[in-house]
């Protein structure tokens, strides 16, 4: 290490220990903070990046001498950015903040020592009162909590045509069962319809499909187990839902293999197929890009029990190490607003974290999310990087989806899947 | 600039004047290869077309379904986002690509003059463990890459970035120039040096003046490949202002939504620059080598 | 090379000067090789050093290693999905080498041969080179849409039903979305080579690899035709005249004369165009990403999502070096052994 090195860090170290010092007394006080906040993200365009202004808005507001740099980088959802985060890591030049999953990512991040514990934020804004346990516990490593999560998307939607649903004279309520939807599979079959929309040209949708299918015939606590290893992925129960999986991969376009999730979408706008499981990041492509109204030309329901809600949540952490600690901490407390919540997830499409946040204003959808993720059962989903389990788990299981799709089989994906959660512990 | 120009004039006059020997033989042939040519067309034109008519659709028709359609209602929303999106950061990718192209062809320049002119011991060696850069996996040495210009001082900076790509361009650049001497006798290198001249004055005055067609090949290489880069870009700079401009351009796709007319539009606007220096130079490009080639 | 000049004194004196000179030449030659040889060895050293360590990560860079060392390699080796894209590369690279360079000399030659509308040709040809990757891997996508892409334009103009009626099948390609690998050789290795029972993929040639083959040889065939008609443009026109008189005609001058003389060109083509093979990413990774069981994965992308999305820097680091060691091992011998007076 050179003599310059060594100088930075320990101006480094210094400059941390005087944030940390000044951000655990600054709380209580709400005294604002300034200087330069770079914001790390992978939200770059349209609604996501209207909501991330948001955020900004916030913490603008709270902190009027803050600039904010918006650091953010596109692609591989989000793959690209914690590329380039990896490098600054590794280079020792950390941003105050960025943005990150819940889950094994999250656990990686602390296991590199790069995080500051955010317990005392918590601890004097009441948020252990305000956000659901079961996403506290989502951040929580070695005792302390070190993230502040901006919202949650639900993973397990079946978002559905009502046009074409009329058509084949079929209707579904506010859940179904594998069996209903084979049923509907067959009436929509009858009529010429396509059934299900797909666009797994990235895998991780075909792994979503799978993921709701699992969540919903094993349950919440199944699923649990499934992710602890207590209950095995070649058990016969998850190998029967692998084989309804094979079905429904024959439900879908034929051109499923080259559209992305926001073509599946707009093939079911268009009215080329009838259902698409999704993320309610589907709402908002309906809404606007397809200008599609919720209850007259889509509706949707749950596979399973409707009081489960597969988690999705984007969250943001305050590194260690960074220039400038107390406007990392402004942030997380701003973003941690009702206000800023409520206005972020308005256009983001998903749900508040806090529980106290009044979504009155909200549409249909979107209120009765909240209200399912204030009171319902909370599992996170594992395509999405949200489990407490390494993130090697989430790839083996992309891997593991991409192999099922051409072998079928459903043996080797449970012996893999077993395997990786083995090893993944 | 100007040499270059005068160089094409000339090329072009004696291109006008005397059309290739075999050219003026075969009436018949020329038809049918005139018939394949035109049958490539609409390879090199389709995906040309789906990308101009999606920069000017409305964002739902800028999609797979509609691909074929011309643009109606045609809009102008796409073009105007992407271009106040990646204009702030045009002037930075000039600055950075002009100097790491010119520095990077004139350092391959003599490293292939050196190559091909002076084999000695290890020469083979040095050229190909230079050689093996080539293929280096670039994710795997970010991180000792960044702290390296951090060491140097470099880091965050524009100056670190040419750095970057010129060093990483000397082997391709080598490569080129290396293939292309070969085809300058060695005996012109040695009557110079029997008149005294030195290695340095050699390259400067027999090889330098023939080498501008070597130029406009290692150059436009270079230029195309520094321009589309956006890896290091993203890695040497983090500050998004003076970020070359594909990574504003990576960044016209969400990483939710994306609108394609955008996108497309956007790689249409990027493009122009690398699309125009071929319109400009492709003579040189192609024919460069009749023109420098030493008879 | 005849040379008017060669006296036994010049060779002498020559040959008296060029000792002289190679330390000289060594010297001038030192400061790039330095400089590329710290971004290249030096840094290679360090993921050398990733690709051993047990659990090495950006913001903590632990370097202990594995137990035993090379049990990262091991993990490597046994994986399908590398094993699948080891196949992919090598497929891919053939195939895009060979189309690329063969229509690449064949546009060089028929736009060399034009009379007018040169610049138009050359222009059209060489534009897709000029557009990023992002962008035309989601053109290709669209294109090679089994419903509304090329399939569709060859159903409404009648090809396809034209087609089925000549040959009894339908003109229905899959393209990237087929799974098929056709001419599998797996089970014949298994059987034939020692510790062959780790293969896990087909070996053979995955035919979604087909489109892929097709769009990056649409970028890049511009730049083999461009170094190709750089050829042409250099062989002097006595040449042709010369081999006319000789009584070559056609073909046979191609064949006998051009082809040749072109080598030292199609070299470098093949080295740039390989290099370019093996990087190959942000085009894939737009257009069909890794495809039906791995059919279209290749190693950049393997290394990018284990390194990036699965946290597994060291496994990574690991593939990176395969990759690399495995070009070294295939390309660079090839050019070492030719010095610059073969190719002359």
């Amino acid at each position: 290490m050179s003599r310059k090195q060594v100088a930075t860090a320990i101006v480094a170290v210094g400059l941390a220990a005087l944030g940390a010092s000044v951000a655990s007394s600054s709380p209580n006080k709400g005294a604002a903070a300034g200087g330069k906040l770079e914001v790390f993200s992978w939200w770059t365009s349209g609604s996501e990046n209207a909501a991330l202004q948001q955020l900004f808005k916030a913490t603008k507001q709270a902190n009027p001498e803050i600039q904010i740099v918006n650091a953010a980088v596109a692609g591989g959802a989000g793959t690209n950015a914690k590329q380039v985060l990896a490098t600054r890591l590794g280079g020792g030049d950390i941003p105050e903040t960025w943005q990150t999953h819940p889950g094994g990512e999250l656990a990686d991040y602390v296991a590199q020592g790069v995080l500051e514990p955010l317990d005392s934020l918590y601890a004097v804004n009441g948020w252990r009162k305000t956000v659901p346990a079961a996403l506290i516990k989502s951040m929580t490593y070695n005792g302390h909590i070190y993230a502040v999560l901006v919202n949650t998307h639900r993973a397990n939607v079946v978002w559905y045509n009502k046009a074409l649903f009329k058509r084949a004279g079929v209707t579904l309520g506010p859940s179904t069962t594998w069996a209903k939807l084979a049923g509907v599979a067959t009436s929509l079959k009858g009529k010429g319809i396509t059934p299900l929309c797909l666009g797994d040209k990235d895998i991780w949708t075909a792994g979503q499909l799978l993921e709701e299918m699992i969540v919903g015939q094993v349950g919440a606590s199944g699923w649990t187990g499934l992710l602890n290893g207590s209950v095995k992925w070649s058990s016969p129960q998850v190998a029967a839902v692998v084989g309804h999986f094979n079905t429904a991969l024959g439900w879908t376009n034929s051109d499923h293999k080259s559209q992305d999730w926001a073509g599946a979408v707009g093939l079911l706008a268009s009215g080329k197929c009838a259902m698409n499981v999704m993320g309610d990041w589907a709402y908002g492509e309906l809404k606007v890009k397809w200008k599609q109204v919720d209850g007259k030309d889509f509706g949707y329901t749950i596979i399973g029990n409707p009081s489960t809600f597969v988690t999705v949540g984007d969250a943001f952490v305050v590194g260690k190490g960074s220039k400038n600690p107390a406007a990392a901490q402004a942030w997380a407390k701003a973003i941690m607003s009702p206000q800023a919540q409520l206005a972020f997830n308005r256009l983001k499409g998903s749900a508040p974290v806090r529980s106290d946040v009044n979504v009155s204003s909200y549409g249909p959808y979107q209120r009765g999310a909240a209200k399912v993720l204030a009171k319902g059962v909370k599992v996170p989903s594992l395509i999405h990087g949200q489990a407490s389990v390494k993130a090697s788990v989430g790839q083996a299981y992309s891997d593991a989806v991409t192999l099922l799709e051409a072998n079928h089989d459903a043996g080797k994906f449970g012996t893999a899947m077993d395997a990786a959660i083995a090893a993944g512990k | 600039m100007s040499a270059l120009a005068t160089t094409s004039r000339r090329v072009a006059r004696r291109r006008r004047k005397a059309p290739p020997a075999h050219v003026r033989h075969g009436r018949h042939a020329r038809r049918w290869q005139f018939a394949l040519l035109i049958l490539m067309v609409p390879f090199f034109a389709a995906p040309f077309y789906v990308m101009i008519t999606a920069a000017f659709k409305t964002p739902a028709h800028a999609d797979v379904l509609t691909m074929w359609q011309l643009p109606h209602p045609l809009s102008f929303d796409g073009i105007r986002e992407a271009w106040s999106k990646l204009s702030p950061n045009f002037v930075n990718s000039v600055i950075m690509v002009v100097p790491a192209t010119v520095i990077s062809s004139l350092i391959g320049s003599f490293n292939g003059y050196l190559l091909s002119k002076f084999t000695f011991r290890l020469s083979n060696l040095m050229f190909t463990l230079m050689l093996v850069g080539m293929f280096i996996p670039y994710q795997s040495i970010l991180i000792p890459m960044v702290k390296f210009l951090q060491f140097v001082g470099l880091y965050g900076t524009i100056p670190g970035l040419i750095l970057v790509h010129v060093v990483y361009g000397i082997p391709i650049t080598t490569l080129i120039f290396r293939n292309y001497y070969v085809s300058i006798p060695r005996a012109l290198v040695e009557a110079a040096s029997i008149d005294g001249a030195g290695i340095v004055r050699t390259y400067r005055s027999v090889i330098l003046p023939v080498s501008i067609p070597g130029f406009v090949v290692a150059g436009i290489f270079q230029f195309t490949n520094i321009w589309n880069d956006f890896l290091f870009g993203l890695v040497v700079i983090p500050n998004p202002t003076i970020q070359p401009v594909t990574a504003a351009l990576n960044n016209l796709s969400g990483t939710q939504t994306v609108n394609w007319n955008v996108v497309m539009a956007g790689a249409l606007i990027a493009a122009l620059p690398t699309g125009l220096a071929y319109l400009g130079l492709g003579r040189f490009f192609v024919q460069g080598l009749t023109s420098g080639s030493v008879k | 090379m005849p040379d008017a000049v060669t006296t036994p004194r010049v060779v002498a004196c020559r040959q008296r000067r060029r000792r002289r000179r190679v330390p000289q030449a060594a010297l001038l030659l030192a400061p790039s090789f330095l400089i590329v040889s710290i971004f290249v060895y030096v840094f290679i050293a360090y993921t050398v050093g990733v690709a051993l360590s047990s659990n090495w990560k950006p913001g903590k860079a632990d370097f202990s290693t594995t137990d035993p060392l090379y049990a990262n390699f091991d993990a490597l080796i046994n994986n399908g999905r590398f094993q699948a894209d080891l196949r992919n590369t090598v497929v891919f690279t053939l195939f895009f080498l060979t189309l690329s360079v063969v229509a690449g000399f064949f546009l060089a030659v028929l736009v060399h041969n034009l009379l007018w509308a040169r610049g138009f040709f050359r222009g059209l040809f060489l534009l897709p080179y000029a557009l990023s990757f992002i962008a035309t891997g989601v053109v290709w996508r669209w294109l090679f849409n089994p419903e509304s892409g090329i399939n569709l334009l060859l159903r409404t103009s009648g090809v396809s039903s034209a087609y089925q009626h000549l040959t009894g099948h339908a003109l229905q390609p899959d393209w990237t979305s087929s799974p098929v690998v056709v001419g599998d050789v797996s089970s014949l290795l298994e059987r034939i080579i020692p510790g062959g029972h780790i293969i896990q993929v087909q070996l053979g040639i995955p035919l979604a690899l087909v489109a892929v083959v097709l769009a990056a040889s649409w970028q890049l065939m511009g730049f083999a035709m461009a170094m190709f008609l750089a050829g042409l443009a250099s062989i002097p026109e006595d040449v042709r005249e010369a081999s006319m008189i000789d009584g070559a005609s056609g073909p046979r001058y191609y064949v006998s004369v051009v082809i040749p003389l072109l080598r030292p060109f199609a070299l470098t083509t093949v080295v740039i165009l390989t290099h370019v093979a093996l990087k190959m990413f942000d085009l894939i990774y737009a257009m069909s990403g890794s495809g039906i069981g791995f059919a279209t994965d290749m190693p950049g992308i393997f290394v990018y999502e284990t390194m990036f999305k699965a946290l597994q820097y060291n496994i990574g680091a690991a593939a990176s070096l395969v990759m690399l060691v495995l070009v070294t091992l295939v390309v660079v011998p090839y050019l070492a052994r030719r010095g610059p007076q073969e190719t002359a």
